[in-house]
């Protein structure tokens, strides 16, 4: 499989783990999976990109949906990415002002949660490929 | 050297192909690996814009790329066959992209209409 997506509970925040390529083929999927974790009440995600091999403007315009559809809700999106191809990516559109983008995960849900309340929805321990 | 001239249907599981494709034959030319990575992102970004404006087709015709070594420099031509005027919506992503990546970035009119050839190029190779 050219994408896989799961996410699970750390901290009261939901992380979303992306492996693999992310292009105008697979990012539907992503897409896909973003919305119904927002739907689902998860309002606070970190995305966790160390596993994610490609990310072309497409991947990019999923992740600025799914930004502004936690925003809506009062919620937040972080990345992790420490990876240099990828964070160019970030870096030449401009993006690195628009997303909170973190070294590790415990990084990420520490910056996310700063003293606010935990996401108190159901778990979201789900895998989709 | 001789070129290479990939035609695929405008379909969005090609892109990868043709990605796989352009990172070999510039691997070729002695690349160094992060500008390898800028041709694969680049390549990317104008096979999945030649297939987004495919879409508005009737009937489904390939996308071209070609690829070749002109004098030192590596350049990648994207075709598809769209009558569209120059630029699809939410092309200015994809743009910034290209330009940031490419040492040189061309829009000329394709078979079909204006747009339809993107032109890439990456500086002395050797």
């Amino acid at each position: 499989m050219d994408l896989s997506v799961t996410s699970r509970e750390q901290g009261g925040r939901t992380i979303v783990e992306v492996r693999g390529e992310i292009d105008v083929y697979t990012a539907p999927v992503l897409r896909e999976r973003l919305n119904d974790l927002v739907g689902e009440g998860h309002h606070h995600l970190i995305v966790d990109m160390e596993k994610v091999d490609f990310l072309d403007s497409t991947g990019l315009g999923v992740l600025v949906g799914g930004l502004k559809r936690v925003r809506a809700h009062s919620g937040s999106l972080h990345l992790v990415c420490t990876q240099e191809k990828i964070l160019k990516v970030f870096r030449i559109t401009g993006l690195t002002k628009v997303f909170p983008i973190h070294d590790t995960v415990e990084a990420a849900v520490s910056a996310s949660t700063g003293g606010e309340p935990a996401d108190t929805s159901s778990p979201a321990d789900t895998t989709s490929s | 050297m001789p070129s290479v001239h990939l035609r695929f249907s405008p379909l969005p599981e090609h892109v990868r192909t043709a990605r796989l494709v352009a990172t070999t034959v510039a691997r070729r030319l002695g690349l160094t690996d992060d500008v390898l990575e800028g041709v694969r992102l680049a390549v990317g970004e104008a096979c999945a814009r030649a297939v987004q404006r495919s879409e508005t087709l009737d009937e489904p015709q390939p996308v071209e790329m070609e690829l070749w070594d002109d004098g030192g420099r590596l350049v990648v031509e994207v075709r598809d066959r769209a009558a569209l005027p120059r630029e699809l919506v939410p092309g200015n992503l994809s743009l910034t992209l290209l330009e940031g990546l490419a040492d040189r970035v061309e829009l000329r009119p394709g078979p079909a209409g204006p747009g339809g050839q993107l032109r890439l190029e990456w500086g002395a190779l050797r």
